[in-house]
This record gives structure tokens, sequence and C-alpha cells, in this order.
């Protein structure tokens, strides 16, 4: 559950003496409260996240773990991470390096996305899917509101907190998937055993139809993906260049074993940004 | 990339007659111990054998070693088989045979029969296995996995195995390609239709995702009893597999052990397939590697590639070319031409001394049935994909009627098999109705 009454940037100062300083209050992620703020050992401004107390620990641990690990400009980096007292609760808090520019969402917001954007952002974000899954890791939550659109033209992919390395025990109840309805892959609809980086694959598809449309490109689609139908990428858009056009349509196959590697999607989108 | 025919270097290493046109071989533990096979020289004794693999066999962990006294005491003799302290072969003190019988002895004390779990463990004994690989000179590095037997798995332990295999062959030798064993029991696939076998999704979408450079795939057939896969979901789940993890970028795909499902294989994608003529050769069953009191001896059938099958030789082949069968020019080999031309001149079977039912008087009947699945094997071998869907749809189609007309005829030894014509036809067909 969300904190209520919302925890204040005081609250906040005072549980964490002066490593961090000039909180402001920054859009709720998913499961917790966000702050923007400088690090004072570092001075990075930085977003702070403090989790929900009752958000599996396990979980974000596993989050500060994997940020630990991986490096790249396409990844949020991690720059502090500790627990504290709120409320008499204790809390988590992982505070990132900030991303200056804007989350996808809100471009997407704002109509059609011109295609060397898209293109660069597949790219980027195909590579940041490729990173976690050499460690075996799956996001499990691609979606436009997961993704910082870097002043530099950069994609990168945010909010880790629901990927879960395979070789964990899940942390998911069976036949429960995770993630953002409208984005999920059929198999991770159908909370199968084993995910792979494929299913990331799918939900990027829809993210980048997403912003070649400038919204999401069917109502209830996910249904409509589960009863075998797809949405052609051709069909959004006049302008949209056919290589494009044929990768998206292919990271958006039934089958995830049919979907493209990350180097061809890396292919057909590199001659366009 | 071509299609072959690999030779099981395991019940003899010799390819039988007079047979040209092997392209490589996969050796088996489970016929010779470790001492002996460092010893030999395939590239000077056998020289089909010089594009080699090695299977690990570690699908075989769950032996019995009081059952399967032979097998386990050949299999205990290689390093990365988990095994108590024992004392190694000394060409100073003991014989090979001698020593290996001494093995065979203890073997119940020395077999340990289950899989390291701890990473440490598992990295080492895959080291272990693909070093041995590296100094045998294989073509390929064959990845070992355990056997999956339960169709509710998440096969977490067998991604285990091939996540540090790919690891640590890119430490010996990054060069070299990598194959992932998959090691399935038909227990897995029988039950499901292959379409919905979530199984079969998952091995093809967690292997072909980690992008080794190809898959060797072993199938075990517990509940069937003859030479011949019969089950329509076990086929078609072998397909799909095959299938789907080409589809998935594997560059080459190795199917052994399922006898002419191999060749079948092919059709959808496979690379290479490998059999021999018995029926140990072609087909995994974990009770058919039991020990068995006195002497199995084999008896002759011979194989019609048009009919996808054998013909019992006792009465069958005679019977039903009474009743009009006539083997087709395409089946000559030189091992079946005497077989043939005798059958032309009216002469029974046991005219040709070559093919009479006798007990172990196999030799043509081996040679003939390699040298037909050499040359089938290269009559598809550049096929497209489409050219391969068409040729199975007729040679199925017509085995299928064939097997129809034959089981006509009262009396069949169970030897002529016709039961898996038809099952494997509309399998095939479905397969590329869905794909196609």
């Amino acid at each position: 559950m969300p904190f209520d009454p919302p925890l204040s940037c005081e609250e906040v100062e005072s549980a964490l003496g002066n490593l961090f300083e000039g909180m402001a209050i920054l859009p709720c992620g998913g499961q917790g409260a966000v702050f923007k703020c400088t690090h004072q050992p570092s001075k990075e401004t930085v977003a702070l996240k403090i989790y929900f107390t009752n958000q599996v620990q396990q979980r974000t641990q596993r989050e500060v773990d994997l940020m630990k690990r991986i490096e790249d400009d396409t990844l949020v980096s991690l720059v502090e991470s500790g627990e504290i007292l709120v409320r008499e609760e204790e809390c988590i808090f992982i505070a990132t390096k900030f991303i200056q520019g804007n989350v996808l969402s809100k471009v997407v917001e704002q109509g059609e996305i011109d295609i060397p954007v898209v293109a660069k952002c597949g790219y980027d974000i195909a590579q940041a899917i490729q990173l976690l899954w050499d460690e075996r890791i799956v996001h499990r939550d691609i979606n436009p509101k997961n993704i910082m659109l870097t002043n530099e033209g950069t994609a990168v992919l945010i909010d880790l907190g629901i990927a879960r390395h395979i070789d964990l025990e899940t942390l998911t109840m069976p036949g429960c998937a995770w993630g953002t309805h409208g984005y999920l892959s059929p198999e991770q609809a159908k909370a199968v055993k084993q995910l792979s980086f494929k299913s990331d694959i799918f939900a990027l598809g829809i993210t980048l139809q997403e912003c070649l449309a400038g919204s999401h490109p069917v109502n209830h689609r996910q249904e409509l993906l589960l009863g075998g139908g797809t949405i052609k990428t051709n069909t959004i858009r006049d302008d949209i260049p056919e290589p494009i056009t044929k990768i998206i349509d292919a990271m958006l196959l039934f089958r995830p074993y049919e979907r493209p590697r990350i180097d061809d999607i890396h292919n057909a989108l590199r001659p366009y940004f | 990339m071509a299609k072959e025919f690999f030779w099981p270097a395991s019940v003899t290493w010799t390819v039988p007659g007079r047979v040209d046109g092997v392209s490589g071989g996969i050796i088996y533990p489970t016929r010779l111990g470790y001492h002996t096979l460092i010893r030999r020289n395939p590239d000077k004794t056998h020289p089909h054998l010089k594009r080699r693999f090695l299977d690990p066999q570690l699908y075989l962990i769950g032996l019995d070693p009081y059952t399967c006294r032979t097998k386990c005491a050949y299999l205990v003799t290689y390093p990365w088989f988990p095994r108590k302290p024992f004392t190694p072969f000394d060409s100073n003190k003991l014989r090979q045979n001698d020593w290996q019988r001494m093995v065979k002895k203890d073997v119940h004390n020395l077999w340990v029969g289950q899989l390291p779990k701890k990473k440490k463990a598992i990295e080492q004994t895959l080291r272990i296995c693909l070093q041995i690989q590296e100094n045998l000179n294989c073509e390929s590095y064959i990845l070992p996995s355990p056997l999956t037997v339960d169709q509710t798995t998440d096969y977490s332990t067998e991604l285990q195995w091939l996540d540090t295999g790919l690891e640590v062959s890119k430490k010996i030798n990054e060069a070299k390609q990598t194959l992932a064993t998959i090691a399935i029991s038909d227990n897995t696939l029988r039950l499901i239709n292959p379409w919905e076998n979530e199984l079969i999704d998952l091995i093809i979408d967690q292997v072909s995702s980690r992008e080794p450079d190809g898959a060797y795939i072993v199938l075990e057939q517990s509940h069937e009893q003859g030479y011949y896969c019969t089950h329509h979901n076990t086929i078609g789940c072998l397909l799909r597999l095959v299938h789907g993890l080409k589809t998935g970028g594997l560059k080459q795909i190795v199917v052994a052990y399922a006898g002419t499902a191999g060749f079948l294989s092919l059709l959808v994608g496979a690379d290479i397939w490998s059999t021999g003529w018995y029926k140990s050769e072609r087909k995994l069953k974990l009770s058919d590697v039991e020990d068995v009191s006195g002497i199995r001896l084999a008896y002759p059938a011979y194989y019609s590639h048009n009919f996808a099958s054998e013909f019992h030789l006792n009465s069958d082949l005679d019977k039903i070319y009474q009743d009009g069968f006539r083997p087709q020019d395409d089946e000559i080999t030189t091992a079946s031409k005497p077989l043939i031309e005798a059958l032309l001149s009216g002469h029974k079977v046991s005219a040709v001394p070559e093919w009479k039912h006798e007990r172990s008087n196999v030799a043509a009947a081996r040679e003939h049935f390699v040298s037909m699945a050499i040359s089938r094997t290269a009559e598809i071998s550049d096929f497209s994909s489409d050219e391969l869907f068409s040729y199975g749809l007729n040679w199925l189609k017509n085995a299928k009627f064939l097997a129809e007309e034959i089981s006509k005829s009262e009396g069949l030894h169970e030897r002529t098999a016709v039961n898996h014509q038809s099952s494997w036809y509309n399998v095939f067909k479905e397969f590329v109705k869905m794909v196609g």
C-alpha cells in the first residue's frame, strides 16, 4: 500500500540525516515514494526511491544487487542504497543517478514520435535487454513509463524492481503474472515457469508501436494478442521504413523463439538514427 | 547446411561392410571404458570418425548400478561421472579387460548416481568433460545435461548445466562449436498435444535464447517396445523441438537415438542424424540398458525406406513378396542386391545365405540399412524447406499406404512394423500445416 498520507520531504530528510538534501517530490512509481535530491557524498543529483513497507524485501534487494552488477548508459545506475526508519517502519531506499530528460510515456502523450528517435530508443533498450539477459535477468516490465529519454538522446531503462533473476526461486505466485497490462508477452501473461529475454523483446515491440502511433495502438491489446491477433506496424503510419516495420512485427510474434535476436534488432534499427 | 549421417560408435566403431559416405561419428561411453578410449587413435583406425563427437551421456546418471552393471562400469571410468575413489587403471598391473571386470564387480560401491549441485562442482565436472572432448579433438563440444523426465519441471537444473557449460567451453576453446544436450524422456511428451506442450515451448525458448551453436537431441523412449517410435505426440514433439530450435537461430541440430525418426527430423531442420542397426543403437530406453542373463542375439531384417520400416525374414518378406510387394530400384544396395535378385527369380529369402533368417546373420542387413541411411540423406541434402516438406509428405503417404496394404497379410511378425507409418504421416501433415 502507498504511504498514507504521502511521505513529505521533511520526513525523509529527517530520517536520512545529512545523506541527501534538497528534496523535491517526483511522480510516484509503482513500488514506492520518489524524490529528487542531491546525494551529499558524491554531489550527484539522484532519484531517491523509498519502498512501501509491505513491498517484498527480497525483490528490492534483488534490484540493488542487479544495479550494482551492470553498468551501461542504457540502464539506470545505482548511487546509494540502505534502510531507513519511516513512521516506525523499516523501509529500504535506493538512490539512482537522476536522468536529465523525459519519461517516454510523457513524450508519447504529445503525439507520434519521429522515426530516428524511435529507432534509437529501440536500439538502446534492446541493448539494455541484452545486458540484463547476459546475467540471465528478464526485466518483465518494459513499457514507456519505465524508459527515460535523456537530453543527449539515449534511452535508459529504469525501475528494475520486478526483474527476476532466473536462478533464484520465483517470487511470484503460481499463475500470477507481474508486469503491466497491455505490454505482457503471451507467455508472460500465461505466467509460464521460465521467461527469456524474448518476453522483453515483445514488450519493447509494443512500446515502439506506441511511440510510432502516439498512443497505445490497441485497446485491450493483450486479449487480442493472446487470441492470436496482431497489429501490423505498417498500418500505424505511412512513413515507417520497411525494415523497421518488419523488425517490430517480428518482435511481436506469438512464439518467443520466432522473435528476433538483439543483433537482428540492432542491424535493422541502426541505419535510421 | 548439408544434411549428414553420423555413425554411432557404440556396439562397434566399424561401419558394416563396404559402406562409404559416413560423414562422421558419435562415440558413446556406455560401450567402452575411458582407459580404452584414450588409448585408441580413431584417425588411424577408423577414418570415418575423423569428424567426431563424444556424447558425455550424463543423462544416464540415474541408472541403477545393480541392474545396469555393465553400462555403469563403463560410465564410471569417465572422470566427469561422479564416483567414489577408485584404483585407476595401471597397465603394469592389469590388462584393460581384467581391470574393467574388476570395476564391474565393484560398481555398486563406486557409482554415486547423483549430479553435483554446487556451482563449483558443476563447473569442475564440465571442465573435465569438455577438456577430454578437446583432447580427443572432437568437432564440437557436447555440453552434458541431465535427462528431463518430469513434464512439470521448470527446467532450471538443465539450464544451470547449460549456462555453466557455455561459460566453461569459452574458457577452454572459444572457437569450438558448442552443442546443448537436450535429453528428454517420452514420459514428458506422450500425454499432451505437441502444439500445447508447454515444456517443449519452454525448452525451445530457453535454449535458443542462450544461443549455443547447436543442440544435440536424445530421445529416451520409455514406452516404446519395438524399433520404431510409434506415438504421435512423441514424434510431434521431436519435430517441434528440432524446428523450433532451428527457427530460434541454432546453426546445427543433431538427433541421436531416434532410429528412422532421426531421418524424419532432417526434413524439419535437423542437420545430422545418427543411428545404427541394432535396437540399442536406434533408441535409448532405460530399461533396455539393464543387464540380461544369457546372450541376446540378433536376427536379420530387410529395411525398406519406402516402407519406413523393416520386414521380418523368417516368412514375412516371402509372403509379402508373393502378395505383390516389390522393392523399388532405389532400394538396391550392394548388400541387398543378391536378395532382390533371388526374389525376382522366384527364390525365397532362405536361398540367400547372407539374408537367411539365422541368429547373428546380420552383416548384410546392417550394411543395407546403413547404405540406405546414407543414400537417402544424400538425396535430400540440398533440398529447400519446401522440397523437404514435399518429400516428407510423399514418402510418408506412400509408407502409410504400404503399411496398410502389408498389414492385410495375416500372421505378420512384430518385427515387420506397420503401426508407426500412419502416425508419422498424420503428425508430419499436421506439422507442415502449422508451420508451412
